[in-house]
């Protein structure tokens, strides 16, 4: 199984105190690789706070962040319109549409979990996506 | 992987492992996932496995809208010379 990061996930496993330690080693302990899109980082992981700044950056160096070349940019561009015109109320970022892409990209080998800080816009994002069945969502 | 199983137990070695509590906590917020849905957007939604970009679709409605204009003809045309 592989997991894939967006923003809010990496803020919320970064391991400042126990219950997110305990919730990265049950990530680690379940998973075969952790993955966060290098787009998302342009969300802003690293806020200007030391203690915690220090522990992103540390997490991001452990895991793998995945550089987007242009297939996943224009899959991530389609699912993001889907959800534009479908009227849903959902209203996912680029961000959060580059984490749906990379997870059907990877559910076509592997069953997926998106760990995200919104699973309203990943659900809807996801909907239209290709390995639907293989991929689930927790939020953080 | 291997990085950040090295770093957890740095981790528990200086402030000592997670609770029991805590990891019971932990492994049931990981089981809580939940599937993605086809069903998550209204039935009404667009076509998935349309091509068409936005600026694309916004060029489309205003041939479409504008008097006596065959851009509607067009538009497939228009669409498939982007991708």
């Amino acid at each position: 199984m592989i997991a894939v990061l967006d923003t809010g996930a990496v803020s919320a496993l970064a391991p400042v105190d126990e219950a997110c330690r305990a919730r990265l080693r049950a990530l680690w302990n379940a998973v075969d690789a952790i993955e966060v899109p290098a787009a998302v980082l342009a969300e802003g992981v690293v806020t200007g706070h030391p203690g915690r700044d220090h522990h992103v950056r540390r997490l991001l160096r452990s895991i793998a962040v995945i550089d987007i070349d242009e297939f996943l940019g224009l899959a991530a561009g389609r699912m993001r319109h889907r959800v534009a015109t479908s009227g849903s109320k959902a209203d996912p970022s680029g961000g959060d549409a580059v984490v749906a892409a990379v997870a059907d990209q990877r559910a076509s080998v592997d069953d997926v979990i998106v760990i995200t800080g919104d699973a309203v816009d990943l659900q809807a994002l996801l909907a239209g996506a290709t390995h639907t069945e293989r991929v689930s969502i927790t939020s953080v | 992987m291997a990085a950040l199983g090295a770093w957890l137990d740095e981790l528990d070695a200086e402030h000592g492992a997670p609770s029991e509590e805590a990891t019971a906590a932990a492994v049931e917020w990981l089981r809580g996932a939940v599937p993605a849905s086809r069903g998550a957007l209204p039935a009404s939604g667009a076509d998935a496995t349309s091509e068409r970009t936005p600026k694309a679709g916004r060029a489309a409605k205003a041939a479409r809208t504008r008097p006596g204009h065959a851009g509607a003809a067009r538009t497939p045309k228009t669409s498939a010379a982007r991708q």
